[in-house]
């Protein structure tokens, strides 16, 4: 029997488009010489904006010259002093350290050669001031994974020996990964912390899906424990894992593993504080609080974020206005989800005037997940005294959908639209589908909504031209005329297909007025 | 190695189709997939034409590629110029159910668990390259497999013989 993993790869294989290479170099070539041209009227430009703003620029200097003037010049990273040692260094973070009753220092810096390097990875390190002189006793490192950033982080007594352990973290895309050193006062010394012989390391990460952080811990047989937590959670609560360790010498031992579920309220986080001392550096502050829901309750089963709403809608004529509701619906972690996985859009309406939405659908546009969709409005399209809901987007070519909405025996119903057979497929208006018109332009595509007949036996006509911009390739024209009938479908009453070279004027109305009681240029 | 004409040549006879394939399988649609490959191909060519040395040039292309197709804007222009074609393509040579279900699964990922899903299975990376293609660390890309694991298994009807230690961290 294949594994998951196998499986999954084949199927995955299968699924990919396969698609030739044939031809591609000579697109490849096309596109490469379209950049350059584009790059060289963008240079023109830029030289006419920077010998404008350098004009400018010295009519400030000028103006505002009163006394010496700062050193523009850039600058290496803060370098004060060298803590006593043999080299100059940079990107130095410090921290008190506490050692017995006295008090001393960790530092955390970046040896400097010819200069602050731009390199940090294999050039920090980090020392320690054991007697509080200032001056460096010890050193350790270099300090891995110092990609971005490395600063000195928190200094607990984790093993409650009476010296602080240093702990140095290192940036990283979703939080800090932590690096735990032993500090020893006399000799002065400082080791890392290793479990199994290797170098141990604990994450500092609060992210949308998970968080990781730690904390000190006492056993049932009274001995000090570090704890590393980790959870995951969604919008029902969350797991929690906990690991704990006892340190002796520079060895972290694990003590045991414990599974939890615990509610989102009680989720460990990292906060500015570990084992009841300050989290120093970009870290501090910077982590956020434990997972909440979010978005905003219209009354569905989920809360919606980003809700635009329109109320004054007549959906329903029972004289009551009527309110319409559009956002998308939180993830499965109970958080509104970024830009890129906002999938799920749900339109509601609210029929009896509660200010809760009474049904709810998800919307079809494919153009929503990227673009904010909005409520264009309520229109008659089929002069039946009902309004039908047209939900649009904010973009240069916004795309509209269209829903009717029913209400009846305590129930509503909001559906969109769908076109009636035979529709017209050469336009893309495809039968069975719900209709998707658009208005507005770009390069290569322009669209147009009018109006014929309305109020009392409305048209919409929905005109659209379409090619590729390379001044060879013909433009294709529509011009489809649809009319929502009493099957609660629309019809395509009327057709025009063109195919004409790019810069033919098609001849057909292109109206950018307000059509059918609607102004459907009008989010901007 | 140099990204010249001869370089490209090899790279669209032996890496495109695949590459092409993954970057599709992440964006749903071939057309934004399409763009966002050839765009980063001319990218690396530019580049190298200025001196820039380029180790890995199908991971470099995938990195720049799934960048660029993550562009909103970019994908909605490319839809709406390609959307006779992508229409007449479907209606001549559709895929098959199974393609079908499989793409529907991977859309209804969070689009970076689709990214690493797409890299792990369809790609062959390791978990840390992938890290380091997605710029997060190896702990995030074994969590986001998981949990893409655990809703393709779900959706696909497979039986997910893996569990991940989330613990390991």
């Amino acid at each position: 029997m294949p594994t998951f993993d196998d499986e999954i790869r084949s199927r995955m294989r299968s699924a990919a488009p396969v698609v030739p290479a044939s031809e591609v170099f000579d697109r490849l070539a096309a596109r490469k010489r379209s950049r350059a041209r584009t790059r060289k009227i963008g240079t023109i430009a830029t030289v006419v904006v920077v010998l404008a703003g350098t004009v400018a620029a010295f009519a400030i200097v000028d103006a505002s010259r009163t006394g010496p003037q700062p050193n523009t010049e850039p600058t290496p990273t803060e370098s004060p002093g060298n803590f006593g040692l043999a080299y100059p260094i940079c990107d130095v973070s410090t921290m008190p350290l506490a050692i017995g009753s006295g008090e001393g220092n960790a530092i955390v810096f970046t040896r400097a050669i010819d200069g602050c390097p731009k390199q940090i990875q294999d050039e920090t390190f980090v020392g320690v001031d054991v007697d509080g002189d200032g001056l460096v006793d010890a050193t350790a490192g270099p300090i891995p994974d110092c990609f971005m950033q490395c600063e000195a982080f928190a200094a607990p007594d984790v093993n409650g020996d009476g010296v602080a352990e240093v702990m140095v973290s290192t940036a990283g895309a979703d939080g800090y990964g932590i690096w735990p050193y032993v500090v020893t006062s006399s000799p002065p010394a400082i080791a890392p912390i290793t479990e199994d012989g290797k170098p141990f390391r604990f994450a500092w990460v609060n992210v949308v899906t998970h968080s990781e952080a730690a904390h000190c811990a006492t056993t049932d047989t009274g001995q000090a424990a570090f704890v590393l937590d980790y959870a995951e959670w969604d919008a029902s609560g969350a797991s929690v894992v906990e690991q704990s360790f006892a340190l002796e010498g520079t060895s972290m031992t694990k003590l045991g593993q414990q599974r939890s579920t615990v509610t989102l309220d009680q989720v460990p986080v990292p906060t500015d504080e570990l084992c009841g001392v300050p989290v120093h550096g970009s870290a501090a502050g910077a982590m956020g609080g434990p997972p909440t829901i979010e978005g905003r309750d219209i009354g569905l089963a989920t809360n919606v974020c980003s809700v635009r709403s329109m109320d004054g809608l007549n959906l329903v004529p029972d004289g009551t206005p009527d309110t319409a509701f559009v956002g998308y619906v939180i993830d499965d972690t109970g958080r509104c989800p970024r830009e890129a996985n906002r999938q799920r859009w749900i339109v509601g309406v609210d029929v009896t005037g509660d200010g809760k939405a009474d049904a709810s659908t998800r919307l079809p546009l494919v153009s929503c997940p990227d673009v904010q969709c909005d409520l264009l409005g309520g229109t008659d399209l089929d002069a039946d005294g009902a309004d039908e809901l047209v939900v649009t987007n904010s973009f240069s070519i916004r795309d509209e959908t269209y829903f009717s909405v029913g209400a009846g025996g305590g129930t509503a119903k909001i559906s969109p639209i769908l076109v009636a057979s035979p529709g017209h497929p050469a336009a893309h208006i495809t039968p069975g589908e719900p209709l998707q018109t658009s208005a507005g332009g770009d390069e290569g595509y322009g669209s147009w909504i009018r109006c014929e007949g309305y109020p009392n036996a409305p048209v919409l006509v929905f005109t659209y031209g379409a090619g590729v911009v390379d001044g060879h390739q013909p433009t294709e024209w529509h011009e489809i005329k649809l009319q929502l009938q009493s099957d609660g479908l629309f019809h395509v009453v009327g057709a025009t297909d063109l195919s004409l070279p790019a810069n033919q004027d098609p001849g057909l109305v292109r109206s950018i007025a307000p059509a059918c009681g609607l102004d459907f240029r009008g989010l901007s | 190695m140099p990204v010249d004409e001869t370089e490209i040549r090899l790279f669209l006879r032996e890496s495109y189709p695949r590459l092409l394939g993954a970057v599709a399988l992440v964006t749903g649609d071939l057309a934004t997939a399409e763009d966002a490959v050839q765009e980063a191909l001319v990218r690396a060519w530019e580049r190298s034409e200025r001196g820039e040395r380029i180790e890995a040039l199908e991971r470099w292309v995938a990195a720049v590629a799934m960048n660029l197709s993550r562009s909103r804007l970019r994908r909605l222009r490319v839809e709406r110029l390609a959307r006779p074609r992508l229409v007449a393509a479907a209606t001549t040579d559709g895929p098959s159910g199974d393609a079908i279900d499989v793409r529907g699964a991977l859309a209804a990922l969070p689009r970076r668990q689709r990214e690493a899903t797409v890299l792990r299975y369809y790609l062959d990376l390791s978990t840390a390259e992938i890290a380091d293609l997605m710029k997060t660390s190896e702990g995030t890309v074994k969590s986001q497999l998981s949990k893409a694991r655990a809703h393709l298994a779900h959706a696909l009807e497979i039986d997910n013989d893996q569990e991940q230690d989330h613990a390991d961290v």
